[in-house]
């Protein structure tokens, strides 16, 4: 708060010599001739200057203060404001005027402060009267102040005595020491650039740079290194998860560049496991960000900005990997409790990721604890996980965790209770182990082995009355592992290479009655970037990227049709198609990309990338660019953005084999276009609005080469209210149309998983004692169906087939809503804690419809309807 | 807990429905086609017959099972509908030529000019350019499998051929082309009755069946050895006598129905192995089709592909609650258009 002062004022004579017209309207005397003296700040009596008038006095003055949208708006001038101002015969101002204003808010400022002076009256021969005369408030910025607190990496735990020095321009302004609990403050820094350095025995010393605007605060959450020469243990990124619940904290994650996008969302731990109606489970909490579709029923997909699930690409860590969900979404492959966090890029996203049209999903498993053995059981109705983590030796930490399904134990008799013609459950389980060495912060290796499996086997005896083919046995099996190297080094402060390396095997076995699909991998892939900082502003990434996989395919599958166009029977209406095959796909790439900060708040992020794919021996050159720029000061920051690029997708290896796809492809494309804006509101509360326009080309149409085209596009609108202390939440809403075209002779259709309105509301809040309550409300349009009508009899088979309106997706079920309610209740005990939560779907029994079911002949048609309520209940313990 | 109730809740769904189920019938219906030979060779001879069930409750109009006059052969992609976009060329191409009194070709059928005036307006009903009869013969053309196109992944070179035929209890008319159906999935007959007013699917089928030419592959139609009722092999002339169900549990008035298909009938597939090399055989199930309530299954699994011979593959029939008499049909196919159908009275006490 910035105080005005009274620095001087005029001689009433001085101001009837040039307002004599007021002095003569004047009714309180004060006439022509009359003369006043220069008001003074001291309360000393004036000289007298004519032996009948006194000027008044300033006896009261509270001061001005600093307006609040000066501070918004990034005021760090000193702003001077003249204010006219009118006392009465008591001292009182009754009037006050601004002829110059200065805008900001200084004027409305000025004013009101006048307005609470006060004065020992002017007098005119010993009798008080009225007076006019101008009063100057002068508006310096106001301090800020820089708070926080100092902890050590490894175990959180504060550094008492720690010496927090602020420079400024290399010299010392201010130092303070941390309390007991690591906490310091220092207050009243004028604004501008300071550099924040901290030391303590026995730790490496570190330091940041901050821009203080006025009036601001910037709180810090310092972490510091242990001297390996002094302390065994090096340092673990494992931070935010060993931070206790009810401490999170506003954290200034320092080394943390700008996002190369123009959007990147990152989900953190809490929201992770706290959002209702997706157990805990971090993977689908994904579904509820802006651009995400509610995926159909019981599909484990996620559909991104309208495009197909295979049109986004997962990766742990850098690695793809082909699964995301156990069978039918039950859960994600990467139990939550594994990871550091998500980052998901709904579009236009960096140079560095290649092949996908739609969305990546960059999944970051966390670093194992390093301070002692940890460990987590939980079990719920599905599945049971467990997971160990803690410290090897010096520098060297682990983790191991799995997880099985047993859901096929106590589901059978469910299954036959209820008459259903399936008798039994999927088997799935998952499995995680890292090992990690740390040498220091700035250079580490990790290796981590982990997998999927999900097994389904059933004899159905009854036959299908619309596919006869679809019965007898079924047998699915499904999965992968990988061997993953990571290595991180920052070679000086102006070089770092990361390096990425995998191996693994993904498998597909899959039988349904007289077709079988068998398909087994050994993917290798690798990533190396070199990221160089150039000059100041300019910092350059250069990378490649490989995959190299090795396959084995046996199929026998009847011919598919290709999109829009109805089939020519059941399965077993044609002869089916057998391959046999090995083969490699093998698809390198080089990126390279300049981040350019060419002025403060502006950010350039032009790049290309080169792909190559051997199936369809081309070339696909992909530039991007990305365009951030800030606006007004550093808080709250507001932000607008924009991109445009080319990206490119391969064929899938089906569409490119010599039985069921096609020769002589060329990759699918997509011109991505978005813009859009951020604006803090509060240090958690912010906003987000990004318009974004796909045009989709050479998209693969079976028995079309390249034909099909499309375009998808939308607004996407976010209101997020960051992890604090107590709450977090989002609003997100997302307005979209997806169109193809199959080739140019068709009709413009509805993709499959258009959606025109989702709706996300959600939040979380901690009431204390261990209790926390969340609460999901989702509103989304009806998913896509062709209606099909009584046709044919196709007496070979003996099924009727349906004539299928054109063009497909034409009718839409009926809007999807439903709550989802999550109560979570955490006993901390001495040496570990227990937690419980119910989540509740659909908690007033919405009947939504996930599809359609036909008669036999297609004469009459009911909605299928999908999740009722339904309560989950799940135990979990962690030391 | 949620997500497994989920799956349930899915699983029910996908079964469940308030619908008659197929095996009900209460309408005109074909229930199958048997081909003398399921797989031809190019220059046969096929004979093809319709088992056709009128089950409607009002039989004042009679019905008639028609098949047109004409064989596709090998249509675009193997798609039934691509051929009347085939038809409607020959019919108007005739038409034309026979309007204009230009010469006709030497070997056109009477029947198929007659539909190709038919289809430039001349007349409405086409009933009488229809073969009427539960049978028809397919001349598979000598150069059915060199003229298809080459498709990779298949097991042999193959060609197509396919008869159309519709059951009608009224006259048959040509329809309309829809021109905004590109995808050309349209129906080319409908039926009508006396008054010219289309009937409903309750009174007409409109279908196809397909006979598959191969040089050296062959497949031969199941056999049905017998039907057996509760364990007692059936005399089909003679039939079952059984109670009505007085009882309100439907599992108290269920009598156990088998077919006995022969393991000689579950064919090797040849060519058919995978990766692993497990070899395939044909799947084989059975159809059940009721007038009289009901059985508790549509469809029974016979045979599986790989696991051969399932267990426990025969159906309940549940007496209904009240006296009548019905019929019960059983129809065999195998996954390579082979079938064979037997039935039997019901009569119910």
């Amino acid at each position: 708060m910035a105080r005005g002062r009274l620095v001087s004022a005029l001689a009433v004579g001085a101001l009837l010599c040039a307002r004599g017209a007021w002095a003569q309207d004047s009714p309180y005397g004060g006439g022509q001739g009359a003369a006043v003296t220069k008001p003074k700040d001291d309360p000393t009596p004036p000289a007298p200057a004519a032996p009948s008038i006194t000027l008044p006095v300033l006896d009261k003055d509270d001061g001005a203060a600093y307006p609040d949208s000066a501070l918004k708006d990034g005021v760090r001038e000193t702003v001077k404001v003249t204010v006219v101002v009118v006392i009465d015969p008591e001292g009182n101002v009754i009037e006050a005027t601004v002829p110059t204003p200065e805008g900001h808010g200084f004027d409305e400022a000025a004013i009101a402060a006048s307005k609470t002076l006060h004065y020992k009256p002017a007098t005119k021969n010993g009798q008080p009267i009225r007076a006019k005369f101008k009063h100057e408030y002068s508006f310096a910025p106001p301090p800020g102040r820089i708070i926080g607190k100092v902890a050590e990496r490894a175990t959180n735990k504060p550094i008492a005595s720690a010496t927090v020095t602020v420079k400024k321009d290399g010299v010392v302004v201010a130092s303070a020491q941390t309390t007991e609990t690591g906490a310091f403050a220092i207050p009243d820094l004028v604004f501008g650039n300071y550099r924040l350095e901290v030391s303590a025995s026995g730790y490496l010393p570190i330091g940041a740079d901050e821009d203080l605007a006025p009036g601001s605060e910037i709180a810090e959450r310092l972490r510091l290194d242990t001297d390996k020469t002094t302390a065994p243990l090096p340092p673990t990124s494992a931070q935010r998860h060993d931070t206790p619940p009810g401490e999170l904290e506003d954290v200034v994650v320092h080394g943390d560049r700008p996002p190369r996008e123009v959007t990147k969302r990152t989900l953190e731990q809490r929201e992770l496991l706290r959002i209702p109606g997706s157990n805990g489970d971090a993977l689908r909490a994904l579904q509820n960000l802006p651009g995400v579709a509610r995926p159909p029923g019981l599909a484990g997909l996620l559909v991104v900005r309208g495009a197909a699930p295979q049109d986004t690409l997962i990766f742990v860590d850098g690695t793809p990997i082909p699964l995301v969900y156990h069978f039918g979404g039950l859960s994600s492959v990467i139990p939550t409790e594994l990871l550091d966090r998500i980052d998901f890029y709904p579009g236009n996203f960096s140079a560095q990721y290649g092949r996908a049209l739609g969305g990546i999903v960059d999944v970051a498993v966390r670093d194992p604890k390093t301070d002692k053995l940890h460990g987590l059981a939980q079990v719920d109705l599905i599945d049971v996980r467990l997971l160990s983590e803690g410290p090897i030796a010096a520098g060297w930490s682990f983790s191991v965790a799995g997880r099985r399904s047993w859901v096929d134990t106590w589901l059978k008799p469910v299954l036959e209770a209820t008459g259903a013609g399936v008798t039994t459950a999927p088997v799935y389980y998952d499995y995680q182990a890292v090992l990690e060495k740390r040498w220091s912060k700035d250079q580490s290796f990790r290796l981590m082995f982990f997998g999927s499996d999900d097994c389904l086997d059933v004899l159905i005896k009854d036959s299908n009355a619309t596919d006869p083919g679809i019965a007898g046995g079924i047998s699915a099996h499904t999965g992968f592992f990988r061997l993953q190297g990571l290595y991180r080094h920052k070679l000086s402060p102006d070089t770092e290479v990361k390096l990425n390396a995998a191996v693994g095997s993904d498998f597909i076995d899959f039988t349904l009655g007289d077709v079988f699909f068998k398909v087994t991998t050994y993917p290798i892939t690798g990533r190396v970037e070199l990221s160089q900082k150039i000059a100041p502003g300019l910092i350059a990434n250069v990378g490649m990227d490989m995959l190299e996989s090795p396959y084995t395919v046996s199929a026998r599958l009847p011919p598919l049709p290709r999109p829009g166009e109805p089939p020519a029977g059941p399965g077993l209406s044609r002869p089916p198609l057998e391959i046999n095959l090995d083969s490699t796909l093998y698809r390198p790439g080089l990126y390279t990309e300049f981040e350019i900060t060419p002025f403060k708040g502006t950010r350039l992020v032009p790049g290309v990338r080169l792909d190559y794919s051997k199936d369809t021996k081309t070339f696909d050159l992909a530039p991007r660019v990305v365009a951030r720029q800030n606006i007004g000061p550093t808080f709250p920051r507001t932000t607008i953005k924009a991109g445009v690029g080319v990206f490119y997708q391969p064929p899938q290896p089906q569409e490119t084999s010599t039985v069921f796809g096609q020769q002589g492809l060329l990759s699918n494309r997509a011109l991505q276009y978005s813009v859009g804006g951020e604006r803090e509101i509060t240090k958690y509360l912010e906003i987000s609005v990004e318009g974004f326009y796909k045009q989709l080309d050479h998209l693969v149409t079976p028995g079309h080469l390249n034909d099909g085209r499309g375009r998808v596009y939308g607004l996407e609108t976010l209101i997020r209210y960051k992890p604090d202390a107590h709450f977090f939440g989002w609003i997100a809403y997302t307005l979209s149309r997806s169109e193809r075209q199959d080739t140019p002779q068709d009709a413009v259709r509805l993709a499959a998983f258009d959606q025109t309105h989702i709706l996300t509301i959600l939040g979380s809040y901690r009431l204390g004692r261990g209790w926390e309550f969340g609460a999901r409300f989702r509103l989304v349009s009806g998913n896509l169906f062709t209606p099909s009508t009584y046709g044919f009899y196709d007496a070979n088979a003996g099924t009727y087939l349906a004539q299928r309106a054109y063009p497909p997706n034409g009718e839409r079920l009926p809007l999807f809503h439903q709550l989802d309610l999550r109560v979570d209740k955490t006993w901390k005990f001495k040496a570990w804690q227990l937690g419980v939560y119910l989540d509740v779907q659909n908690i007033y029994n919405q009947g939504n419809v996930e599809g359609v079911s036909y008669n036999y002949n297609y004469t009459q048609r009911s909605y299928a309807t999908g999740l009722p309520i339904l309560p989950s209940l799940g135990i979990r313990g962690e030391f | 807990m949620g997500r497994a109730f989920f799956m349930i809740v899915v699983i029910a769904a996908c079964n469940s429905g308030d619908f008659d189920p197929v095996s009900k019938l209460t309408s005109v219906r074909v229930l199958a086609t048997i081909a003398d030979e399921p797989f031809a060779k190019p220059g046969d001879t096929v004979t093809v017959e319709a088992l056709a069930v009128d089950a409607r409750a009002d039989r004042t109009r009679a019905m008639h099972v028609y098949w047109l006059p004409w064989v596709c052969n090998n249509p675009r992609a193997d798609l039934y509908y691509a051929c009347f976009a085939q038809l409607g060329a020959q019919l108007a191409h005739l038409g034309e030529l026979k309007q204009k009194g230009l010469p006709l070709p030497p070997d056109t059928p009477p029947a198929l000019l007659c539909l190709g005036l038919a289809s430039l307006g001349q007349t409405k009903d086409v009933t009488a350019c229809l073969q009427e009869g539960s049978k028809f013969t397919i001349n598979v053309p000598a150069n059915a499998v060199t003229s298809h196109p080459i498709v990779e992944g298949a097991a042999a070179p193959y060609g197509l051929s396919i008869g159309f035929y519709i059951a009608c209890t009224g006259g048959v008319r040509l329809l309309p082309v829809d021109p905004t159906n590109v995808s050309g999935q349209t129906l080319p007959l409908g039926c009508f009755d006396d008054s010219g007013a289309q009937l409903g699917p309750e009174d007409y089928v409109f279908g196809f069946t397909r006979v598959y030419a191969y040089d050296d592959i062959t497949n031969n139609n199941p056999v049905i050895d017998r039907v057996t009722f509760d364990g007692k092999p059936i005399v089909p002339s003679q039939g079952v006598i059984v109670p009505r169900c007085t009882s309100k549990n439907e599992s108290d008035c269920e009598h156990v129905v088998d077919v006995q298909v022969p393991d000689s009938s579950w064919e090797l597939v040849a060519g058919n192995s995978d990766s692993d090399t497990a070899t395939h055989h044909e799947e084989i199930w059975a159809a059940y089709f009721h007038t009289i309530d009901k059985t508790k299954s549509a469809g029974r699994i016979l045979f599986d592909p790989s696991a051969g011979r399932v267990d426990g593959s025969a159906n309940r029939f549940i007496a209904p609650s009240v006296a009548g008499n019905g019929v019960v049909w059983i129809v065999v196919h195998d996954n390579r258009d082979g079938a064979a159908w037997t039935s039997f009275p019901v009569y119910v006490q």
